[in-house]
């Protein structure tokens, strides 16, 4: 028998240990009508069906996994990722509610990520987060594209932009990014808080909201959601266009084929209609004076 | 309440606000209502951060519908872990690499395997000086899969076949000798990529 014969001959045992949570054959994803009626199933304790569920999340386990450790060559840590994924996968299966609309995939999508980001972050950046030239940079980056997004009239920031904006390369600006694209922001603001508390340096940028501002910001951001969701299309589409857009009167009057005192007179009516909805979800509170982001 | 300027300076501040992943999800799905979708699209078209965010899940479930071939993101990994391995056994043992036959240093050996076994890999180096790289699988679908090991400019193609005597496996082997690495620097790339798939799992 050649070597190599030998070797794959030992794969025996190999096969012996494995769990057999391969799903063979699979080629596809399960169709919605297949997914539904599994998630019933699976609801009803048939616990078959959660294990096809379950199964058909690997791939896309395996493939989150792919694109993280593409990201950060987390070579090393592919296997501890994967095995969060599929607990988060696990998870995702039990508590997805067919009724909702959403695929299961796609429900799943965030909660994968999530915990092979946590994963990530606690293995590679507990303890060192404060020092991590890495998450500093992509704080500063984040810091300069909201900055921007702010000054910018029309269009994203570009990484040429945030490059010049912050005196880095390009380069480096991508490398945040990578970061960023795959982590809740929000995470990212707490690794630096604790890292605040912990006596850590970490230049805090200037005018930073108190905790008690960012409340209120977030519970303001909450009810103008809610506002506009609460207006009908027509007034929605107008403030949009107006404050989101940017457009001028008379570009809004070209888009909606009107003419620019119809456009003052809807975009007047528009504003009431809000500012009605939100005094009614916010229960007539002041809103506060204009605060830094 | 708010006055007509607060108007602007809250719908403003709605559109700053980043894009959590649950609600990039929910947007994906379509199954937000027309205000929130207004608002997503809105701050996509002005955050770098959170349209990155949008492309990099986008592009892994559009991929997943399409195809998620367990398969396919096998010879993905593989690739990927296969190009680890071979580099980080370099890069501890980079000087041991050019050593001919007869060396003193004890013969170099790297294994592992993925996914409960169903992957494979064993990279050694005799006392010969041949560098063998093998690989395994039980996924009998991977049979035809050209792979490619390489080193530096040294390069050689092989194909996944069924194992004389382990029929449930498929697997290939790449050997280096001590004279085609001759003149190979000890720290030049070690690369495995797949690159052929077999016809049978295309467009599935």
């Amino acid at each position: 028998m050649s070597e190599i014969q030998e070797s794959f001959n030992s794969g025996e045992e190999r096969r012996e240990r494995s769990i057999p949570s391969i799903p063979r054959g699979l080629k596809r994803a399960l169709k919605p009508e297949e997914e539904r009626e599994l998630a019933i199933r699976a609801k009803e304790g048939d616990e078959m069906a959660r294990e096809n569920l379950i199964s058909s999340l690997q791939p896309l386990v395996i493939s989150i996994a792919n694109g993280i450790c593409e990201k950060y060559g987390c070579r090393e840590e592919y296997h501890d990722l994967v095995g969060e994924g599929k607990k988060a996968a696990i998870k995702a299966v039990d508590e997805f509610d067919p009724d909702r609309g959403a695929r299961l995939p796609t429900f799943a999508y965030p909660k994968i990520k999530g915990a092979m980001m946590n994963y990530l972050s606690k293995e590679r950046y507990k303890g060192i987060h404060a020092s991590n030239p890495l998450l500093r940079l992509a704080f500063r980056v984040k810091e300069a594209n909201d900055e921007i997004m702010m000054m910018k009239k029309g269009g994203k920031p570009t990484p040429e932009e945030i490059a010049q904006y912050l005196s880095i390369t390009v380069g480096q600006v991508e490398e945040a990014l990578n970061l960023l694209a795959t982590i809740d922001i929000k995470s990212l603001d707490e690794i630096r808080r604790e890292a605040e508390e912990e006596g850590h340096e970490w230049e805090p940028p200037s005018e930073e909201p108190s905790p008690e501002e960012e409340l209120i910001q977030e519970e303001e951001e909450q009810a103008v959601k809610e506002a506009l969701e609460r207006l009908d299309t027509e007034d929605r589409e107008i403030l949009m266009m107006k404050y989101w857009e940017d457009l001028r009167y008379e570009e809004i009057a070209k888009k909606l084929g009107i003419t620019v005192e119809a456009v003052k007179s809807r975009l007047h009516r528009a504003r009431e209609r809000f500012k009605s909805e939100f005094r009614e979800i916010t229960g007539a509170k002041s809103p506060q004076k204009k605060r830094r982001r | 309440m708010p006055k007509s300027d607060e108007v602007e300076r809250l719908m403003h501040q709605a559109l700053m606000a980043h894009i959590s992943d649950e609600e990039l999800a929910e947007y994906y799905d379509k199954i937000v209502n027309e205000g929130t979708r207004a608002r997503i699209e809105a701050h996509l078209e002005r955050c770098l951060i959170c349209s990155r965010k949008w492309e990099m899940m986008k592009g892994v479930l559009d991929a997943y519908y399409r195809e998620p071939s367990l398969v396919h993101l096998i010879l993905q990994y593989l690739t990927q872990v296969l190009r680890h391995v071979v580099t980080k056994w370099a890069r501890e043992r980079g000087l041991q690499f050019a050593f001919a036959a007869g060396a003193k240093e004890a013969p170099i050996k790297a294994e592992g395997e993925v996914l409960n076994g169903a992957l494979w890999w064993d990279i050694s180096e005799d006392g010969t000086g041949n560098l063998s790289v093998k690989l395994g699988s039980f996924i009998l679908e991977l049979e035809g899969t050209v792979l490619e090991v390489g080193i530096g400019k040294l390069s050689k193609r092989a194909v996944l076949k069924r194992v004389p005597g382990a029929e449930d496996q498929v697997g290939a082997e790449v050997v280096f000798t001590p004279e085609e690495r001759e003149g190979i620097a000890p720290d030049a790339e070690r690369w495995i990529e797949v690159v052929e798939i077999p016809q049978s799992l295309k467009g599935e």
